[in-house]
């Protein structure tokens, strides 16, 4: 049944490769939060003096008692029932913290990566049509640029041109309602975008022009299909492997990867709460979004490797990688 | 490189990229020498300045010269982003070398490692590295580097496992050279390249990487300062001062783009699938 190079025994190889990696990210992150030295219940008093009694209570109560083996235990069958325990500034449930954040961080990406496809695939299919002409010129030109700046660089750039070109905008709006958040969210989504773009852009136009050179388009041609065709439904068919690629790290990685551009809008997104939690040795919240975060961008990647893979076969047998 | 190549490599874009870049190099190295004041000295009578003769990019909310802060923070994040790479080398290309040149145990070990360090997105391990050993350039540096080594491990892994197999390394296994010499005098300059396209490349990243870690405050720590914590701190400048507030942005953006138009050429150079697109162009007329 299951014979070597076979779809499913990838699939299951995948599975595996992830909760492995899971459970080492998790071994990781708890150990090392531990090497800083700083006494969570120092952090739970935050400043406050306390007897013998409260903090015997406390350590009772976050389970610091324990050896730290089974800390660590209990930590992890508590995730595995979706429970990340209490926080050390508020005594909160930790999902209650996260929660509202990921409310934000969640639309943005969404927004980013929409607005990302929509845009970077016919800016590299133009590209790669028009190679060496003006127009591929001056889009690869601002390609390299997109690629080169960061994006709180980007996002200043856009808040001081802006706010010269019409006064009247608000960058720091109010929540209320669906409209009022897309008003809030656009502006940080297409700077976000922006790098994402420049990015998916080059991989579709290096790929691209490979492929409009390789044989089977040169076939394609003699044999009188229309050049639309020869682009949109066969070259760029084999380009969406790559770019699939390179988008799911990318966006997988914006979780806390949009924290710097979150930062300037003032967006209040699971990456500001995560730099404050390290700020304040708050390690169940670090904790909780290091998990997430990671959980996020492995199921992302791997579930774009696994279509890649039934998509491809060769892929599956080790043959060729898209990395 | 002979006169026909150098002429391929130095188009006008890489020219002026290695222009910038070597002006960026130098201005860093010597900023002590060029700036015309103490980039940490407040001066309160002189606050929020128009640029001037004395103060070419004016002065800051506490007085400060924004071109020497701009010059000391250049050589913070030119500096701090090559010892980035220079540590993710130093670390990653030996790593590589061992483990793709002997495999087993020793390779699926640094396999597995670089796999938990990769499912990390972007900077998040970074930023745990330096919640936990403190903030500061040298953290920083050694956090956003640590991320750095599985790629260059992994590069340079496959890049010896497709030299290993070739005739000159069989001779020389045959001729008693040692593993030793084999691996770092004679598969390493063949895979320098390709390292160093993907290196060069690299140091852009890590001005980037290094930047934002300062921009969210978990980089540099006063008094050091570097382009990214600048950004920060000129942030509600942007409404009435937008060219002083957007500066460092615009530097890191420019060195950016030359070490990508460098890298690209780089590439271009080393690569003999890029320069057979231009027979391609031809044939379609």
């Amino acid at each position: 049944m299951k014979k070597r190079g076979g779809l499913a025994s990838y699939i299951l190889g995948r599975i595996a490769a992830f909760v492995m990696t899971l459970f080492a990210v998790s071994l990781l992150i708890f150990f090392l939060e531990r090497l800083s030295g700083v006494d969570p219940v120092a952090v739970v008093l935050g400043g406050k003096r306390a007897n013998e009694e409260t903090i015997a209570l406390l350590r009772e109560r976050f389970g610091l008692d324990l050896p730290l083996w089974q800390q660590y235990l209990r930590w992890v069958a508590g995730m595995l029932r979706g429970d990340f325990g209490l926080d050390f500034n508020y005594q909160q449930p930790v999902w209650s913290l996260i929660l509202p954040r990921l409310g934000i961080t969640l639309p943005l990406i969404l927004m980013a990566s929409l607005i990302t496809v929509a845009v970077s695939v016919p800016v590299g299919v133009v590209c790669a049509v028009k190679q060496g002409k003006a127009a591929d010129t001056a889009l690869s030109a601002l390609c390299l640029a997109g690629v080169s700046c960061p994006g709180f660089f980007v996002s200043m750039l856009a808040i001081a041109v802006i706010s010269r070109i019409a006064p009247s905008v608000r960058f720091t709006g109010s929540f209320s309602g669906f409209s009022g958040m897309m008003e809030r969210l656009l502006l940080p989504a297409v700077c976000i975008a922006l790098g994402m773009i420049a990015l998916g852009a080059r991989v579709i136009r290096s790929k691209m022009i490979t492929e409009l050179d390789s044989d089977y388009v040169l076939f394609a041609r003699a044999g009188g299909i229309s050049e639309r065709k020869v682009v949109f439904s066969k070259a760029l068919k084999s380009c969406i492997i790559p770019y699939s690629s390179v988008m799911s790290i990318q966006i997988g990685s914006l979780l806390v990867g949009a924290v710097t551009v979150e930062e300037v809008f003032s967006l209040q997104g699971l990456g500001s709460l995560l730099i404050d939690s390290i700020q304040g040795s708050n390690y169940p919240v670090t904790q909780a979004i290091t998990m997430i975060t990671v959980f996020f961008f492995l199921l992302l990647t791997t579930a774009v490797d696994i279509i890649i893979a039934a998509v491809d076969p060769r892929v599956r047998k080790g043959e060729a990688s898209y990395e | 490189m002979n006169k026909k190549s150098a002429s391929a490599f130095f188009t006008p874009a890489v020219a002026i990229s290695c222009i910038i870049l070597a002006a960026v190099t130098i201005i860093s190295l010597f900023a002590p020498l060029i700036a015309p004041y103490d980039p940490t000295a407040t001066d309160l009578s002189a606050t929020m300045l128009y640029p001037s003769r004395e103060h070419l990019f004016g002065t800051d909310q506490t007085g400060r010269d924004i071109f020497s802060r701009m010059l000391f923070g250049g050589r913070t994040t030119i500096l701090g982003a090559f010892a980035i790479v220079l540590f993710s080398m130093a670390v990653g290309i030996p790593a590589g070398l061992i483990s793709g040149y002997f495999g087993g145990f020793a390779d699926k070990l640094l396999m597995r490692i670089t796999d938990v360090v990769i499912s990390f997105p972007t900077l998040l391990l970074a930023f745990i590295f330096v919640g936990i050993f403190g903030r500061g350039l040298h953290n920083s540096v050694l956090a956003i580097g640590i991320v750095y080594i599985p790629m260059t491990a992994r590069l340079t892994r496959s890049l010896t496992l497709s030299e290993k197999n070739k005739g000159y390394v069989e001779a020389l296994k045959t001729s008693g050279c040692p593993t030793r010499k084999i691996l770092f005098l004679q598969i390493l300059p063949n895979c320098i390249p390709t390292l160093s396209s993907q290196l060069t490349l690299d140091i852009g990243y890590a001005i980037i990487d290094l930047a934002s870690m300062s921009f969210i405050g978990l980089g540099v720590k006063l008094p050091e300062c570097d382009w990214g914590a600048m950004l920060e701190e000129s942030r509600n400048l942007i409404f009435t001062r937008p060219l002083s507030a957007l500066a460092p942005g615009i530097a890191i953006a420019v060195t950016v783009i030359s070490i990508n138009i460098l890298s690209d050429g780089v590439q271009r150079y080393i690569d003999p699938t890029r320069r057979k697109l231009k027979r391609s162009v031809l044939r379609f007329g």
